[in-house]
């Protein structure tokens, strides 16, 4: 028994239906308010004032509701400035790879051959290392930015949603639609671009999306260790790293707090990015 | 099955070669001049030159890259600029911290993680398969740092019941150790948990749905007996893969968690490299994580082969 | 169906419900279907794609989709419903009383253990002694007549093709010497000759075993050849049921009359008049029906129809059927014969010399093509018959340069020869050359509307045209309203999708048409109406097609030539007259023989399937299967293929005048 294929409103409707999907957009889109209008709601200056050093690892209270760090900087402010960063450098990031890495999986899938064992190879070697250990010697060669985090961030993912999109085509391009393309004489870029890209917007809507998700991750890795750009921007990635340190004198609160913040929206990105992948995938 | 090894074999050689080309872009070529890199802005041009002549990097890079393989493949990587000791003697003792802690995470994780992708798969769409989803693909986006830090407040600082720290003192025994390793191996558990598991359900899931299984059914098999001969097998040859694929990327969290739990491995050494753009150090901690990489996927791929009839045994018709 | 209930049935199901849930609602699939399948006889259900066989099949072992469920009606077995057995007694129904043979033995079997094991494992359940297993094993195994039976058992799935696969799950299935064998479209994808052996296989089984059986089946010469009793189903109801003869020469109910004049072939179709067809769609699932469930498709519809649903009504002894006006029936009105000027073949079009094609599989070559000559005239249909695996769609690829044929292939076009690569073809050989594919699904972009699918092949095809005129155009000349321009093919049925699709390869007045099996993905009436409407644009547009089907009484309809093909080679090449009415070489005997609608009597079975291309026999190439082997010169020399009559050529050591002797003895 065959199942009438799913339509875009019908996708739409088990959207709204889907808890994760409600729960992880609340998360994300908490963090996306944040990040526009955290300047304005910030009970202290995020980048700290000259006085803040007086009463630097203030447990939390009720003037400093998460305390204050080694600098004496209220963590609350830092936490609600903190998302801004990330939130710029993961989207970019992940839109490049994306671009990037669909043109080469459609490039590659469609034409196979040699110029498809080739990129394989050089993909499979780029894949053997770990994404951060490849932005980390990346960064440390070119010195680390904001930009350079993110062009760094998509050259990393490139290859992995290039091997998406590639066997999305190579199934795709065994269609007879491509066939009759072909027949009419069509380019190879009206065919990749045209006939086979909006077949294969599925996989790369679910990719992008998941990948949104690592990219966070990957941004606030490397500014844990130190690789994170400009260290006067508030980060959550770079309080952790100053200030772990003191978490054996038992002051906890510069760095769990932003650790619950990081847990908080990966988590709510991810909810959301399998909420879509859901719905893509039946 | 020989000629499927020996093409595999040939396949990640061709990939080790073709990542030693990329290493060595990235860590002679991008940074432009070495010297003055690991030196800073400050350094006088004289220091700078002098550093490039004793690194060998003022040499044409044609030059450079074949001496660098030919060390390369007599297991020499050179010494390591900032600890001014061999690159390779370095990664030995860290590699075999980081195997320690890599091997207690796999222990825990890998059965696990089967196991709830088994259920998960089993009890499709109940309250059972939800939590575990949702649960696995939480984990395994939180980055390792964060969960660590979690650990080590909940763990180490407020309950007191483990270290905080990885390094156990010299001279302890097998259990000392593994005490000591069991927070920062969590991280690592957390991040796999959930892709393994994820897999291990799809694959299930296939199976399940599978036309044969439909047949073992049919034939009146209990459904014991269904899921034991006819599902399993066919449903976890994917996840072997899966597993060996993150053996390499295990080192991505390994660098965050040895950091964090200030442990001497080979992600930690990579860190304190970067820092200190120590290059030979750097290329030799990514060339060695890139072969360990590759033969993990290539035992799983033969393992793989050896379970799969159709590998085995190659198409007839 | 009480009044049948007097005949000993093994299994009764009586009044049958079941639903689907689509989204979030469910929706009814069976509405409400009874029958008996008689003891010791083979009960046929067919009917049209999505009008529940399967989905009965499956309630018959109480095997639910997870989507579907069973609301109302009861499937009684040896006096117990099957419907309330627990997990345990419906475990020992399945081991002792009931089997399946389903669609597809490449999916069927697991992967991964060997034949022999799942095999011996039908035998432990029925608690054989362990030592006595193994033998059980071999013994079943070659009572389907698996050649070689012990390596069988060590091989896995993978290793054998479809039809062995088949004989496998059908050994399995009677292991247990069920009362019941039900068989799920066994046949469906296997080539004619082997689904010739595969049925010949299942009537003797089940009189050897003695079990009975439920057949199900899409195609109405499979039914009338294997089943004794028939019943017709439609939108989830039955709606004719009785003795399978009288089913198919008195048909008496609309429906049943209307299938069996879509076939091509059928009484009164013969030559070149337009083919009968059904009107209409099948209703969705879960459509509201207060009246009969067929009367949006009926040509005798009556205002009583729309609102009171007919009783199966019993017309003839233990026939029925489910229709107000059912002694109307027989004489439902035709199709207008349309007049069969027929328009005389023109000038040779398009003319392949020498065509080769070897592909490497492994380093090793494989001769899927070698030295085609063919000569296709303007306006004519040439054919192309042969199992799969013969070089019929290898051949059409490389006319439409998909494939890029060997060194000294020549293939011209109006006398030009035309570059072997797609690619590197001009705009004339574009507009010139197209295709109509076998899977509409697969031919049409899913994410562009209709309007996108067709404007850009008349872009491209015929430039300077006035787009949305000519697209107009072509959809009247398809007969789809162009109120269906804007939506995706999804929305379309597949008939319509195979309209569209022939509207784009006809965007740009093409001179050769290849046709790839345009319809054998689709239902017979969908079918019929196909056949006419390429037929009618042949008349119109003075097109040539490139045919290809399996069904051999399609090719005997559409082709004006036909060549048969066999492991790349051409054995015979003619008129469709003169190849359809004999001597016929072997390999077309054997073919004519396998086929369900060509059965008459003679039993011609093909030993084995066709050889790898790898390693072809040496001397004539279809010696190791031929019937008509006459000796030592099979073996060793190839026969060339020679002009035995005028416009006749054929590839055998044996003469045109004594294959006709032979055939007129057996």
């Amino acid at each position: 028994m065959t199942i009438a294929s799913v339509s875009r409103s019908q996708r739409r409707a088990q959207l709204a239906r889907s808890l994760t999907f409600w729960v992880g957009g609340t998360m994300t889109l908490v963090w996306i308010v944040f990040a526009i209008f955290g300047d304005f709601v910030t009970p202290y200056e995020p980048q700290g004032t000259p006085t803040d050093i007086l009463n630097r690892l203030a447990p939390p209270s009720s003037e400093h509701l998460m305390g204050t760090d080694s600098l004496g900087r209220d963590v609350f402010s830092r936490l609600l400035a903190g998302a801004r960063q990330v939130l710029i450098i993961a989207p970019l990031a992940t839109l490049i790879g994306t671009v990037a890495g669909t043109a080469l999986g459609l490039t590659t899938g469609y034409f196979g051959g040699w110029v498809d064992e080739i990129t394989s190879r050089i993909l499979d070697a780029f894949l053997s290392i770990p994404l951060i250990i490849t932005a980390m010697l990346v960064l440390a060669a070119l010195g680390p930015t904001t930009i350079g985090i993110i062009l760094v961030i998509g050259l990393v993912f490139t290859p992995i949603i290039a091997r998406t999109v590639r066997a999305s085509t190579l199934a795709e391009a065994r269609l007879d639609y491509v066939t009759a393309a072909k027949l009419r004489g069509e380019g190879p870029l009206h065919i990749m671009f045209i006939e086979i890209l909006p077949n294969v917007m599925g996989p790369i809507v679910v990719e992008f999306t998941v990948r949104l998700g690592y990219a966070i991750f990957t941004t606030l890795a490397l500014s844990f260790l130190g690789f994170g750009g400009d260290p006067s921007i508030p980060d959550w990635g770079q309080s952790i790293s100053d200030h772990y340190v003191f978490l054996s004198g038992n002051v906890w609160w510069p760095t769990l707090f932003p650790a619950l913040a990081i847990a908080s929206l990966v988590v709510g990105v991810n909810l959301l990015a399998d909420a879509i992948a859901q719905i893509f995938e039946t | 099955m020989l000629r499927f090894i020996i093409r595999r074999l040939g396949l990640a050689l061709v990939s080790l070669w073709l990542l030693s080309v990329l290493v060595f872009i990235g860590t002679n070529l991008l940074p432009g001049d070495v010297g003055r890199r690991i030196l800073g802005p400050f350094a006088t041009q004289e220091s700078v030159d002098l550093l490039n002549a004793r690194l060998g990097t003022d040499r044409p890079l044609l030059t450079q890259y074949f001496d660098y393989i030919g060390n390369l493949l007599t297991g020499d990587l050179g010494n390591s600029v900032s600890f001014a000791r061999p690159v390779t003697e370095m990664l030995g003792t860290a590699l075999a911290n980081s195997a320690k802690l890599a091997i207690l995470a796999f222990v825990i994780v890998v059965p696990l993680s089967i196991f709830a992708g088994i259920l998960a798969a089993l009890k499709r769409g109940s309250f059972t398969d939800r939590s575990i989803t949702v649960f696995g693909l939480s984990a395994t986006v939180i980055p390792e740092f964060v969960s660590g830090i979690v650990v080590i407040v909940v763990f180490a600082i407020t309950l007191g019941w483990l270290p905080g720290g990885a390094q156990a003192p010299s001279g302890s025994g097998v259990f000392q150790q593994i005490r000591f390793l069991i927070l920062p191996a969590i991280p690592l558990v957390l991040v796999l948990f959930g892709y393994i598991a994820r897999i291990t359900r799809a694959g299930m899931i296939d199976a399940l749905d599978a036309d044969y299984t439909r047949t073992a059914i049919l034939k009146g098999l209990p459904r014991r007996t269904v899921i034991r001969r006819h599902v399993l097998r066919n449903a976890l040859l994917p996840t072997i893969a899966v597993v060996a694929t993150q053996v390499g990327y295990l080192f991505g969290g390994l660098v965050a968690v040895e950091v964090l739990f200030n442990y001497q491995g080979v992600g930690r050494l990579i860190f304190d490299a970067a820092q200190k753009a120590d290059f030979p150090l750097l290329a030799g901690g990514v060339l060695v994580i890139g072969v360990i990489y590759q033969l993990s996927t290539l035992i799983a791929d033969t393992l793989y082969g050896v379970l799969n009839p159709r590998v085995r045994l190659g198409a007839e018709a | 169906m009480t009044d049948t209930q007097t005949v000993d049935a093994v299994l009764s199901v009586e009044d049958l419900r079941m639903e689907y849930r689509v989204g979030n609602e469910w929706k009814e699939a069976i509405r409400g279907v009874s029958f008996d399948i008689p003891r010791g006889k083979t009960f046929g259900l067919v009917g049209e794609s999505g009008c529940g066989k399967s989905t009965i099949a499956m309630a018959l072992m109480h095997y639910l989709p997870r989507n579907g469920r069973i609301t109302g009606g009861t499937i009684r077995m040896g006096g117990r419903d099957i419907t309330d057995l627990s997990d345990r007694e419906l475990r020992q129904l399945r081991v002792h009383r009931l089997s399946m043979v389903y669609q597809d033995p490449m999916t069927s079997l697991n992967p991964s253990i060997r034949i022999g094991r799942q095999v011996e494992e039908v035998f432990e359940l029925l608690d054989e002694p362990a030592d006595m297993v193994a033998d059980l094993t071999l013994a079943v195994l070659q009572q389907v007549k698996i050649a070689d039976p012990e390596s069988v058992m060590r091989r896995y799935p993978h290793q054998m093709s479809g039809g062995m696969l088949q004989r496998v799950v059908i050994a399995m299935a009677i292991a247990s010497r069920p009362e019941l064998l039900i068989l799920d479209e066994p046949t469906t994808g296997l080539d004619a000759t082997v689904e010739a052996e595969v049925l010949d296989l299942v009537t003797s089984l089940r009189d050897e075993v003695g079990t009975s059986v439920l057949f199900i089946s899409h195609s109405l010469a499979v039914i009338r050849k294997m089943c004794d009793v028939t019943g017709v189903l439609y939108a989830g109801r039955m709606v004719a049921y009785g003795p399978t003869e009288q089913i198919f020469t008195e048909p008496r109910h609309p429906y049943t009359v209307g299938l069996l004049r879509c076939l091509p072939g059928s009484a009164g179709t013969q030559g070149r008049q337009t083919l009968d067809t059904i009107p209409g769609f099948l209703p969705p699932l879960g459509a509201e029906l207060p009246g009969c469930v067929y009367v949006d498709r009926c040509a005798i519809v009556q205002d009583i129809c729309r609102t009171e649903e007919p009783d199966l009504l019993e017309v003839g002894p233990g026939r029925f059927s489910r229709c107000h006006f059912h002694e109307l029936a027989p004489d439902l009105p035709r199709n207008e014969p349309v007049e069969s000027t027929a328009v005389a073949p023109g000038d040779v079009l398009l003319s392949i010399r020498g065509a080769s094609k070897t592909f490497h599989q492994d380093g090793r070559p494989v001769h899927a093509l070698v030295d085609v000559n063919l000569d296709i005239k303007q306006g004519e249909t040439l054919a192309l018959v042969g199992e799969s695996g013969s070089g019929k769609s290898t051949l059409a690829k490389i006319i439409l340069g998909i494939h890029v044929p060997d060194e000294g292939t020549m293939i011209t076009l109006d006398g030009v020869e035309v570059p072997p690569a797609v690619a590197d073809r001009d705009d004339a050989q574009f507009h010139a050359l197209q295709m109509v594919f076998q899977n509409p699904d697969s031919a049409l972009n899913r994410r562009h509307s209709i309007r996108r699918i067709i404007g850009r092949a008349v872009e491209i095809l015929k430039p300077g045209a006035n787009v949305k005129i000519r697209v107009d155009e072509l959809m009247a000349s398809v007969r789809v309203g162009t109120q269906l321009l804007s939506v995706k093919p999804r929305q379309l049925s597949g008939g319509l999708k195979q309209r569209v699709a022939i509207a784009r390869a006809f965007a740009g007045s093409p001179m050769v048409v290849v046709c790839d099996e345009p319809t054998s993905a689709l239902d017979v009436s969908v079918q019929a109406a196909i056949l006419n409407l390429l037929s009618e644009l042949q008349h119109n547009e003075r097109v040539s097609y490139l045919f290809i089907s399996h069904d051999l009484s399609v090719v005997q309809y559409v082709a004006d030539r036909v060549a048969v093909l066999y492991l790349g080679r051409i054995m015979e090449v003619g008129t469709s007259k003169r190849i359809f009415s004999g001597p016929y070489h072997p390999y077309t005997e054997a073919l004519l023989s396998a086929s369900p609608e060509h059965d008459d009597g003679r039993r011609i079975r093909l030993q084995g399937e066709i050889p790898s291309a790898s390693q072809p026999p040496p001397g004539c190439v279809f010696q190791t299967r031929c019937h008509r082997k006459i000796g030592e010169i099979c073996e060793t020399v190839e026969p060339p293929l020679v002009e035995a009559e005028s416009g006749y050529e054929i590839r055998c050591h044996i003469p045109v005048a004594e294959l006709g002797r032979l055939q007129a003895t057996t």
